[in-house]
């Protein structure tokens, strides 16, 4: 709790806090250069201003979720909605039982998704995750090459500690849980074969919008997410909550 | 300027969070009704309501209770489809790469199952929920040859369409000439509304599908 | 009979000897196809759609008789052709490469690089991976129907195994399978597994890795190994070799940071690794040289796993009797002292050790020497045992 009250303030001063609204930030709108060549050529978009939870939703606020819904509770879920993992690191259907405050994992897409509809938003989009990223990264002064260090160091599972100069306005985006996108899907094509990541094999040249550590590094969050399918429940797979900015 | 796709309608999520928040509840209470059953309470009237509609299994689709509306502007329940296999696709209107082939590929189905077909239903959802009208959809079901009965070519939200291109392992996003990037998959529900045949690529399969619909 | 006759003569008879000789213990006990598959050249292709699934599947992560750790072959104690049901786990493990460098490695069974299969031309594989990448999964405690992978880690656990966990979607690809690769050797998410078979349509020694974007990324954190297939006819020194060895060379790429390592993808994109190794060590085969004695003729099975540099593999003392380029007997070569392979290029090599000694094994492209590509055979005498 302490971190998250500190963690708002910090982004106060950077992004605009919502004292009513004290586990949001509000991402400002502006241009999204795509770090990803999805389309032959770099795009760029405008992305408006949205809300963004500020932490991944935790295993607590999850409890609470489905404590409310008991259709998401793992006994009751029907199996079109996960894979058979899903919650299967919690004590009882409606407790965790451990690690209340750490961001709840082993959802499928489907249940965080049904998360964000009751909790009147959705799951970022990808554009809107990675802008969110981008808006940070400079705002915490994270250098290219520390950044490329920190995503691999965390897809390994290796301890590290971030050399952002502002660690807190990272608002844990990365290091913590990959997350639940609206549209995490890739579609990356081979002649008329149509497909996801199959599409590539590492022959990245042709999807880098710059061809540095950090663009690669960026790659392999995209493709990865792009491999689980929406019933994927793991250890490392959570998300959290965007809003409409009125 | 952000795409259109980003934009997320107020409606469609409330209608969206209302269908997955409801749809394991639809299960529920066919879980219950079977227990009153043997009770033979005051539940009577309600338990014969009920009866019309045995519990989904597991693996049904049709848990989501998606709802579409059809080329001739009527509404469309998954729930409905419930009873004949269905074949299924999604496309989109402007389309005249795939798409088309998709759909004559599911026209040969038919023509291989002959008199059967009248027992076979077809789904067509399209990717463009802001440009596939029901009018659009009626005029594109023409010019396939495939406005005819059985056959529903259907829209809704942003947000259902991407339930149900899930649950079918389809991807797809909107390029930047308005157009959809999208694998080309064929499925086959059983008259559950279970997924038993799934065929991605334009391979023509047309006889095997067929024999699919024939088995169930 | 004149001179010329009989030369004549021993030569078709000679024809006839070698004919029947490669015919002689395999031919007929050729695997038949299974439907919906065809045949060319006596060669089977069109196999079954790979299946994915999930399982509860906490018991040994690497099943199959002929599944080794290096640098040790299983032997083929049968004749003809026949099912290998193999199983390779992929999953995280903290690997030692280089004294107190240790990091979070991708690999297939545990070690870094993975078990060795080894089969025979003809023979079918019947393959299931499981992506076990989200669990902590323990090698140095061999589980009860193991591969003799197993014991032969634990003999030996230079690498200093630890279980990791490092969620990551990963895939297998077989060089030694001729598959539609977008079918078998398809990405699974961690959870998942994956089941299709392959056929061993041609001899050699061939690299297994994962094939899942960003595939240099993949191999440089770990995740490849060797499959031999043995040539039907076998190689014509059969009887004469004294030992055979596996050896994979690779490379590494990491950085420190703080108290750990981690890949450093420029250094991958620069070529320029921080160690390149045998057999996954750079003290695998100095702590632990290969042995043998003064006229002893051995064979390595040699791979050169990349992910990206050349070998250029030389044994000091030693000249290569016979080469067989990518294992296969067809492309011979005779007196080699240095064999130069490319990424995931193989070779069979055997040569005549000429006096007891130490011969070390080096990558003769210096810089990887100095960066760990070095081993060592230890000969005895002659008449020692």
């Amino acid at each position: 709790m302490i971190k998250r009250a500190r963690s708002l303030a910090l982004c106060g001063l950077l992004v605009t806090a919502l004292p009513a609204m004290s586990s949001q930030v509000v991402i400002p709108a502006g241009e999204f250069v795509s770090p990803v060549i999805l389309d032959q050529e770099i795009s760029r978009v405008w992305v408006d201003a949205f809300r963004l939870d500020v932490q991944p939703v935790t295993r607590n606020e999850f409890a609470d979720f489905v404590r409310k819904h008991p259709e998401w509770q793992r006994d009751r879920t029907p199996r079109i909605f996960h894979d058979g993992g899903y919650l299967t690191n919690w004590l009882s259907a409606v407790e965790p039982g451990s690690a209340e405050t750490a961001p709840v994992t082993q959802v499928s897409w489907f249940a965080a998704r049904a998360y964000c509809e009751a909790d009147g938003g959705s799951l970022p989009t990808l554009e809107q995750w990675e802008y969110a990223l981008s808006v940070q990264r400079q705002q915490a002064n994270l250098n290219d090459d520390d950044y490329a260090r920190e995503v691999f160091a965390w897809y390994t599972q290796t301890p590290f500690i971030s050399r952002a100069e502002d660690n807190e306005a990272m608002l844990g985006l990365l290091g913590q849980v990959n997350e639940w996108l609206e549209d995490y899907q890739l579609l990356l094509s081979n002649g008329e074969k149509i497909d996801f990541g199959g599409g590539s094999c590492g022959d990245t040249a042709r999807m880098l919008a710059n061809f540095d550590a950090a663009h690669y590094a960026t790659f392999l969050r995209y493709q990865s997410r792009s491999n689980y399918t929406p019933v994927t429940t793991t250890s490392t797979l959570g998300f959290r909550c965007a809003y409409p900015e009125e | 300027m952000m795409k259109n796709g980003l934009r997320l309608n107020h409606l469609s999520r409330a209608l969206i969070a209302s269908f997955l928040l409801t749809a394991p509840m639809a299960l529920a209470h066919a879980q219950d009704h079977s227990h009153r059953h043997h009770q033979h309470g005051h539940h009577q009237h309600h338990g014969e309501a009920l009866a019309a509609a045995a519990p989904l299994t597991n693996e049904s689709l049709y848990q989501t209770e998606l709802s579409w509306v059809n080329q001739h502007n009527e509404t469309v329940e998954l729930t409905d489809l419930r009873g004949k296999p269905v074949i299924v696709t999604m496309i989109y209107a402007s389309c005249n790469t795939a798409c088309p082939v998709l759909v004559q590929d599911i026209r040969r189905v038919e023509q291989q199952l002959g008199d059967a077909a009248a027992n076979t239903q077809v789904l067509v959802v399209s990717f463009d929920h802001e440009n596939d009208t029901p009018e659009r959809l009626a005029e594109f079901a023409e010019q396939q040859r495939a406005n005819k009965d059985g056959w529903h070519f259907v829209t809704g939200s942003a947000s259902d369409i991407r339930t149900w291109a899930a649950l079918m392992g389809i991807r797809y996003r909107q390029n930047p000439n308005g157009g959809y990037d999208h694998s080309n998959v064929i499925g086959v529900l059983n008259a559950e509304g279970e997924l038993v045949y799934r065929h991605e690529g334009l391979s023509r399969l047309h006889e095997k599908v067929a024999q699919v619909v024939r088995d169930l | 009979m004149s001179k010329k006759t009989f030369m004549q003569l021993s030569a078709f008879a000679l024809a006839l000897g070698l004919t029947a000789c490669a015919q002689s213990p395999t031919l007929n006990s050729t695997l038949p196809m299974k439907d919906g598959e065809f045949s060319i050249d006596g060669m089977i292709f069109g196999l079954a759609e790979a299946e994915v699934f999930r399982e509860q599947y906490d018991s040994a992560p690497v099943i199959g008789d002929t599944m080794s750790a290096l640098p040790h072959l299983a032997p083929l104690e049968y004749t003809g052709n026949r099912v290998h049901e193999v199983r390779l786990d992929t999953f995280a493990q903290k690997v030692e490469v280089a004294p107190g460098v240790n990091f979070n490695a991708w690999t297939y069974g545990g070690s870094v690089p993975g078990p060795t299969l080894h089969v025979r031309e003809g023979d079918r594989v019947v393959f299931t991976m499981k992506n076990r990448s989200d669990e902590p999964v323990v090698v140095t405690d061999p589980l009860r129907g193991g591969a003799p992978y197993f014991q032969q880690l634990a003999a030996n656990p230079y690498q200093k195994h630890q279980p990791a966990v490092s969620p990551m979607p990963h895939s297998m690809d077989f060089h030694s399978g001729t598959v539609a690769a977008d079918d078998k050797w398809r990405t699974i998410a961690p959870g998942e597994t994956i089941r299709f078979e392959w056929v061993a349509n041609y001899p050699g020694v061939y690299m297994y890795h994962c094939g899942t974007p960003s595939v240099l990324m993949h191999t440089a954190m770990g995740q490849y190994g060797a499959v031999v297939v043995s040539p039907k006819g076998g190689y014509p020194t059969d009887h004469l070799v004294d030992h055979e060895y596996v050896i994979v060379q690779s490379e590494f790429y990491l950085e420190k940071v703080g108290d750990e390592y981690i890949y450093d993808h420029q250094a991958a994109m620069n070529r320029n690794p921080s160690h390149v190794t045998f057999n996954g060590h750079v003290s695998a085969l100095i702590d632990e040289p290969l042995r043998a004695k003064a006229g002893d003729r051995v064979r390595l099975y040699f791979l050169n796993a990349g992910p990206s540099d050349t070998s250029s593999f030389h044994v000091i003392g030693g000249i290569f009797d016979r080469v067989w380029y990518e294992g296969n007997v067809e492309n011979e070569w005779r007196g080699m002292q240095t064999v130069l392979l490319g990424a995931s290029n193989s070779a069979v090599m055997e040569f005549i050790v000429p006096e007891s000694g130490v011969y070390k094994l080096v990558d003769h492209e210096f810089a990887d020497a100095e960066r760990g590509a070095a081993g060592a055979l230890i000969a005895t005498p002659k008449d020692s045992n």
